[in-house]
């Protein structure tokens, strides 16, 4: 899919698949083994304000850790681990180096908001799952630091406070849930120097896939020597020689810019 | 046989569509900017009044907005429009407002129009002055409805950074606002 969709190949179906998107997306991420990539990244996750303070994920492990993620000593990705509480789209386990490892949840939407209201709702679920380490399938260390983090093309501030207020809102629970963005990988990507060759090689195609997919930040308006000129005589040719039968079609484009597109 | 004037136009539709494409992103980026929880009065929609009529003047749409109510108080409302379509326009502007609203625009349906600040903004009251807010004068069409606004203006192609638009929204929440002009207003 990330090949076909960079050179303009896709299955229009699949373009709306949040399970297609992370699939692909962590699916070559999960080849970046801890280094930089994933701190630069879950820097970008931040959490709803602890004291009028925001905290980023990255931060938190480190203080839980005592280390970035990126010196732990490897990391699985599991897909779509079927819970009592549902099934998250991502874990992420960091592990050896430290005395914890560290487990980050990871619910990715595109255009979907999460699911379920009340006691239902998704992303407490998720924390309550998190609480209990013990009874997710495939078996994760008891005494991970856990967190989870809600992946989403907007701002997802509401949905995170929603999701507090059901789980119980305090200091800790904010510390363990975070609002990131599809955007910010493109971000964590340009940040980041590759350890080789194979980490190059991702990292390039996944920033590539997302840009062809338009997740990326606004980076401002193009620039005008990319914009073709257009000059008052190059809309003669309508007034010249008729395209259409003019009573057929509408006048007064020169409303638009009385400049230059006359069809009158 | 390629033509001059229809290769010069398919350049000129190819820009467009890449400025619609940016502008997609500012509407979405405008979320993280605004200060507070909040919600998107119009869902995802960003822009109305389209017509898919065969006789039409033009089917682009003249403008594209967002409008975001605050989640402690739904009556404050920050908002964000694009104009591309306006006789009196030399280029696309953009328009970022602060607005409080008379009722709850996520409970009634007609509290908030998405083309309130555009109509605030136009007809073009001269001078304007781009990058510094204004308290606006609401027009009696709307004075039912908007209870006080400001509004801050610039050329679209002028925002070369999502900074920029943080730094508009800034000097709009900072604004020691001078009144729009009422003999301008009449004009």
């Amino acid at each position: 899919m990330l090949t076909a969709e960079i050179h303009g190949h896709y299955v229009p179906e699949a373009r709306n698949s949040e399970d297609y998107l992370t699939s692909t997306v962590f699916g070559h991420l999960r080849y970046i083994q801890p280094g930089p990539f994933w701190d630069a990244l879950f820097e970008f996750a931040v959490s709803e304000p602890i004291r009028d303070k925001r905290v980023n994920a990255s931060d938190y492990v480190r203080q839980r850790s005592g280390g970035p993620l990126g010196s732990f000593e490897r990391l699985d990705a599991i897909f779509w681990p079927e819970q009592k509480s549902g099934t998250p789209d991502l874990i992420l386990h960091f592990a050896g180096n430290h005395s914890r490892s560290v487990v980050i949840l990871i619910e990715a939407k595109l255009n979907a908001t999460k699911s379920g209201l009340g006691e239902d709702d998704q992303l407490a679920r998720y924390l309550r799952a998190l609480d209990s380490l013990g009874d997710l399938r495939p078996p994760l260390p008891a005494d991970a630091i856990t967190l989870a983090v809600y992946l989403t093309t907007v701002d997802s501030r509401n949905e995170l406070i929603e999701s507090l207020e059901e789980y119980g809102d305090n200091d800790q629970a904010r510390q363990r849930l975070y609002q990131l963005q599809w955007q910010d990988l493109i971000n964590a990507i340009d940040q980041t120097r590759p350890n080789s060759r194979l980490e190059h090689l991702v990292l390039e195609d996944v920033r590539a896939f997302l840009r062809v997919r338009s997740l990326e930040y606004f980076c401002g308006m193009e620039s005008a020597d990319k914009i073709p000129g257009v000059l008052e005589a190059d809309g003669e040719f309508l007034e010249e020689e008729p395209l259409f039968d003019l009573d057929s079609i509408p006048t007064g484009l020169g409303i638009i810019n009385e400049r230059w597109m006359h069809a009158n | 046989m390629p033509t001059e004037a229809g290769q010069k136009m398919q350049q000129c539709l190819n820009a467009v569509c890449r400025m619609h494409a940016s502008v997609s992103k500012l509407l979405t980026d405008f979320d993280k900017y605004v200060p507070w929880p909040s919600a998107s009065v119009f869902g995802n929609t960003a822009t109305k009044d389209l017509t898919y009529a065969t006789k039409a003047e033009f089917w682009m749409p003249e403008g594209v907005f967002r409008y975001l109510s605050c989640k402690e108080n739904p009556r404050l409302v920050q908002a964000i429009t694009i104009c591309f379509v306006e006789p009196s326009i030399e280029e696309p502007v953009l328009l970022i407002g602060q607005l409080e609203y008379v009722d709850d625009p996520l409970q009634v349906r007609t509290a908030c129009d998405g083309w309130d600040l555009w109509y605030l903004y136009f007809p073009l009251r001269t001078p304007w002055p781009d990058g510094t807010p204004v308290s606006c004068s609401i027009p009696s069409d709307r004075a039912a409805r908007i209870r006080n606004a400001t509004l801050i203006s610039a050329p679209l192609y002028s925002v070369c950074r999502i900074g920029d638009l943080g730094a508009l929204l800034e000097r709009l929440r900072g604004a020691q606002c001078p009144a729009e002009d009422p003999e301008g207003a009449d004009q």
